[in-house]
């Protein structure tokens, strides 16, 4: 400890050490007199032998082991000195550095929280999502009793359980009538994810029976909102659709229900193990299992396909069709839920990572700069006795310095950004709500802010090591070839700079294009001006098809005639949010074809006014209307993809079809398409069969006015609420709203990678203008020199771009051949354009050149005004 | 100055000090005379070197140090050797003539 009470009584030992080397100077000197010496050439002799005071005090000072506390404590305090002395300096090189963290680590905080976050179950890594894919119709599911014979695979599987998301029901009587999200699981689900109710229990084996009383599970979200966090809630009974459910227990405040699908309520699947038969429905269900330790997904999925060939024999033939070609497939449970978000995640981390390189390489080249023009500073310091280890370490902590500063402004930004992030994220990126700044991501900033702190403050550092002392001292200045070497170095980092700059700027440029030849599709539909919502009436309320339609058209009718309203659509479902119901088409003047041999077709559910309030055009003969009552004839419309497929080279006008086993349908008109899955997708077939006929107990609303569409909300909740106090209006959205949600992942990537390219660019920029200043600065006597011998303005002009031009082509070319090899993983990200689409190549290149021109003029014009008298008195 | 005089391997300082100092209590400008006497002149040591030295070793709790009055009456550091730095002392002593037997037998052996 002797050294640490010797660093609080440095001053003392600073005397001490004085006295002792006085003492020995002053012995020396005297005897150097008794041996007979003058006086004077007596003090000259003994300083000579003696060498540098100071030095050698500083060596004795560091022979002590206490004193790297101290002599930190000089270099923090110098650094922050020097620091202080060149503000611009040192803002540009800590904004910059903030920036590239603060950007990174947002970034990277989501990729935690969505990609490298383990799942909130047991033993996360063995779960499993199983289903069987038909690639054919598009369909991952599994069949009814496929589920219970996966079960007996115990060799394979610890547990199989089967779940289905995506229901939902009404609350009533907690408060107002508010539509609920559900999802549905077998008994041994919460066994096999290993989550444990956090109040009461999970699903007994006999309430998963089609007879047994009504059962439920809250999550801790609902338990809170709805029930007031009520401890005494287990046991008691509450209202879902109208249907008394008992509550079993209430769900940890971690769990998450599969699929990414939110779930306020949890109920028992109710699964049957029949045999299966044409006249029974099946029901299909989506499986997580826990895979045995040591088994592999590919081995059990290879057990799972030998297995269902077996099962699927011995089918009746009409299922036995409908699975031909389907394969089982074992997923991760990880990868399944956030494999859709991964690539997206995956080339923003890149690019961000990108940035803070540029970002790092800036602050190596302005510190290269500074450490040519303090050379004569640090020439004069090793002269005076500093160590040349002690002068590098002194620059390091400088730079580790603007590193920290860089890394906790840094992570302000960051913070601000993740919560940009999470407000603007688009919805299908799981888990993006519960990104944050956490450990994980503070270690991350603080490991890059002094890995690069040091990193990139060497090099420049280990430069300074080399300075020649006489050399540059004499010279007053830096000598040409220490600045010839240091110009090189600032080459390659322009160039880098440039490269790394252009492949960001190309990314950003695809996801862009992409993004806007996506958002230019046209939808099928004119969403301007368009509410919708939707509506589910409790089947044991309104237990007939007549009294559902009488509540549907009483609803139609006061809506109409809401002040503002132009007209009112009632569906089953509204463009782009798929089909809820196929159907298998039947042309009565065809011979049956085989079952299996067509896919089905999607059946619109539409009150007449559907086409006039979504604006879909009608191509040939009429659209419904309102004689096409109940007891009318049937007819249907049909949309354009459906003639395509089923009366090519017809006019189905007039054809009759049946729909599954009922018709015969009379078609009697073609509309336009409207797309039904995504913008992206081709526009499927279509039938749009009335209301009036088939009416489902839930339906979509959509109404047309000239104004604000939300305007119109409260009077919509009014007219639900004096028909039915306890109906809740759901899924309230503008088309508009509805129409931007299916973009909105594109348009957030190409929004990010555009800014961080910006950010490159401008960092690029500030890059290569800087390497050309210093240049001109160098060459300012080379120049004055030229211009006395007769060289015109143009000549130096020309001089200076050219190296400028130089370096932007290398950089460019180097930037072009790395785009692409990197842009081939965006291929996912991108759609309707290639990852080497020409034309975003030029055009980014073209643009990143003027820029970089741009930069390398100004210096260029500077070094053109040298008035070559001045530059040559400069020496 | 005199260029043509080696300078002492750094190990070889810190023994030279040790052995010094063993002899009794001495302070930094009479080791400095005595190692220049005893090594006839041959070795150059810079004060750069010898107090660094002797701090270090002070330090390593190899010397122990006071103030005292020296011979011309002016107060002056005095070094002795600690107990921990006679143990040193003879493992160094050890160890050089290990190795100055090991360099004689490889040039005797190169002639």
């Amino acid at each position: 400890m002797h050294w640490l009470l010797r660093l609080f009584r440095k001053e003392q030992s600073e005397k001490h050490l004085d006295d002792e080397l006085r003492f020995h100077l002053e012995r020396q000197i005297s005897d150097y007199i008794a041996a007979g010496t003058p006086a004077e050439e007596a003090r000259r002799r003994a300083n000579l032998d003696f060498g540098g005071l100071e030095s050698i005090k500083q060596e004795t000072r560091e022979a002590q082991r206490g004193n790297w506390l101290d002599i930190l404590r000089q270099d923090v305090n110098f650094g922050f000195r020097t620091l202080r002395k060149n503000a611009g300096f040192t803002t540009v090189a800590i904004l910059t550095l903030a920036l590239g963290i603060g950007a990174t680590s947002a970034v990277f905080s989501v990729v935690n929280s969505v990609l490298l976050r383990s799942l909130p179950y047991r033993d996360s890594t063995r779960l499993v999502w199983v289903t069987d894919e038909n690639p054919r119709e598009h369909i991952r599911t599994v069949l009814e009793p496929d589920f219970f014979a996966y079960q007996q695979l115990t060799g394979i599987f610890e547990s199989v359980a089967a779940y289905e998301p995506g229901s939902t029901f009404t609350l009533t009587g907690a408060g107002e009538a508010t539509r609920l999200n559900a999802g549905a699981v077998s008994n041994n689900f919460f066994d096999t994810l290993g989550v444990r109710p956090a109040l009461g229990r999970a699903f007994l084996p006999e309430e998963d029976r089609r007879a047994a009383p009504y059962v439920v599970l809250l999550t801790d979200l609902c338990w809170r909102q709805h029930f007031s966090a009520d401890p005494g809630i287990v046991g008691r009974t509450i209202a879902l659709d109208n249907n008394a459910y008992s509550v079993v227990g209430v769900l940890p405040p971690r769990f998450e229900f599969l699929d990414n699908s939110r779930a306020d309520v949890i109920v028992p699947t109710a699964l049957e193990n029949h045999q299966i038969a044409p006249d029974k429905p099946i029901r299909l269900v989506q499986v997580v299992a826990r895979l045995r330790r040591g088994i592999t997904p590919a081995a059990a999925a290879a057990n799972l396909d030998a297995l269902n060939q077996r099962l699927w024999a011995g089918y009746p033939a009409m299922f036995a069709d409908m699975m031909k070609g389907t394969r089982a497939q074992v997923v991760p449970l990880h990868e399944h839920l956030v494999g859709k978000a991964q690539p997206a995640l995956l080339v923003l981390l890149g690019a961000v990572g990108f940035v803070l390189l540029i970002a790092c390489t800036n602050i190596a080249n302005l510190q290269m700069a500074r450490a040519v023009s303090r050379a004569r500073e640090i020439a004069i310091r090793c002269a005076l006795g500093a160590g040349r280890w002690r002068l590098v370490r002194q620059l390091l902590t400088e730079n580790t310095i603007i590193a920290f500063a860089g890394g906790i402004l840094g992570l302000l930004i960051a913070a601000w950004l993740v919560q940009l992030l999470r407000a603007n994220g688009p919805t299908d990126i799981p888990h993006l709500a519960a990104s944050q700044l956490n450990l994980p991501v503070f270690a991350f900033t603080l490991g890059t802010s002094l890995v690069t702190g040091i990193l990139f403050g060497l090099g420049p550092a280990l430069a300074a090591f080399r300075v020649p002392i006489v050399e540059t001292i004499k010279e007053s200045g830096i000598s040409t070839s220490a600045g010839l070497k240091i110009r090189g170095t600032h080459n390659i980092l322009a160039v880098a700079e440039l490269a790394v700059a252009l492949v960001l700027f190309i990314g950003a440029g695809l996801l862009v294009r992409s993004f806007v030849r996506l958002a230019s599709i046209p939808p099928g539909f004119d969403p301007q001006g368009v509410l919708t919502a939707r509506v589910s009436l409790p089947v044991n309320l309104y237990q007939t098809q007549e009294k559902q339609l009488a509540f549907f058209r009483q609803l139609e009718t006061q809506l109409s005639t809401l002040p503002g309203v132009d007209s009112v659509a009632l569906a089953n479902v509204l463009p782009l949010q798929g089909f809820d119901l196929g159907t298998i088409v039947k042309r009565d003047d065809r011979p049956v074809t085989p079952p299996g041999s067509t896919p089905s077709t999607g059946v619109g559910v539409v009150t007449p006014g559907y086409f006039s309030t979504l604006r879909i055009p009608l191509v040939a003969g009429r659209l419904l209307n309102s004689g096409d009552g109940r007891e009318s004839p049937k007819v249907i419309v049909v949309n354009q993809a459906f003639v395509l497929r089923y009366y090519p080279n017809e006019n189905p006008l007039g054809k009759q079809l049946h729909l599954a086993e009922e018709g015969p349908w009379t078609i009697v008109g073609i509309v336009g398409g409207a797309k039904q899955h995504g913008l992206a997708g081709q526009v499927e077939p279509e039938v749009f069969v009335p209301v009036e006929k088939w009416c489902p107990p839930e339906l979509a609303l959509a109404l047309r006015t000239k104004g604000d569409p939300e305007t119109l909300l409260p009077s919509v909740r009014a007219v639900v609420a004096n028909l039915d106090k306890n109906l809740p209006l759901f899924g309230v959205q503008t088309a508009n709203a509805l129409l931007k949600g299916e973009i909105a992942s594109q348009g957030f990537n190409a929004a990010l990678l555009s800014s961080f390219a910006m950010f490159a660019v401008l960092l690029a920029a500030i890059g290569i203008y800087g390497v050309m200043a210093y240049a001109v600065h160098q060459r300012v006597h080379e120049v004055g020199i030229r211009m006395a011998l007769g060289a015109g303005r143009d000549d130096v002009l020309w001089l200076i771009l050219s190296h400028g031009l130089a370096l932007s082509a290398t950089g460019l070319l180097i930037g072009v051949a790395a785009s692409f090899a990197l842009t081939r993983i965006m291929g996912s990200l991108l759609y309707a354009i290639r990852p080497t689409d020409p034309l975003t190549y030029s055009g980014a290149s073209i643009a990143l050149a003027l820029i970089a021109l741009f930069a390398c003029y100004i210096p260029a014009r500077r070094a053109m005004r040298v008035d070559p008298m001045v530059a040559l008195r400069y020496e | 100055m005199n260029e043509a005089k080696p300078e002492l391997l750094r190990g070889t300082l810190d023994m030279l000090i040790l052995k010094i100092v063993a002899l009794g209590p001495i302070h930094g400008y009479a080791i400095s005379l005595r190692i220049q006497q005893i090594s006839k002149d041959f070795f150059q040591v810079h004060q750069g070197s010898l107090y660094p030295a002797l701090h270090r070793l002070e330090d390593r709790g190899w010397l122990a140090a006071d103030w005292r009055e020296s011979e011309t009456g002016r107060n002056a550091k005095f070094y002795a050797l600690s107990r921990k730095g006679r143990r040193q002392l003879e493992t160094e002593l050890v160890y050089w003539e290990r190795l100055s037997d090991a360099v004689a037998l490889i040039l005797r052996t190169a002639e």
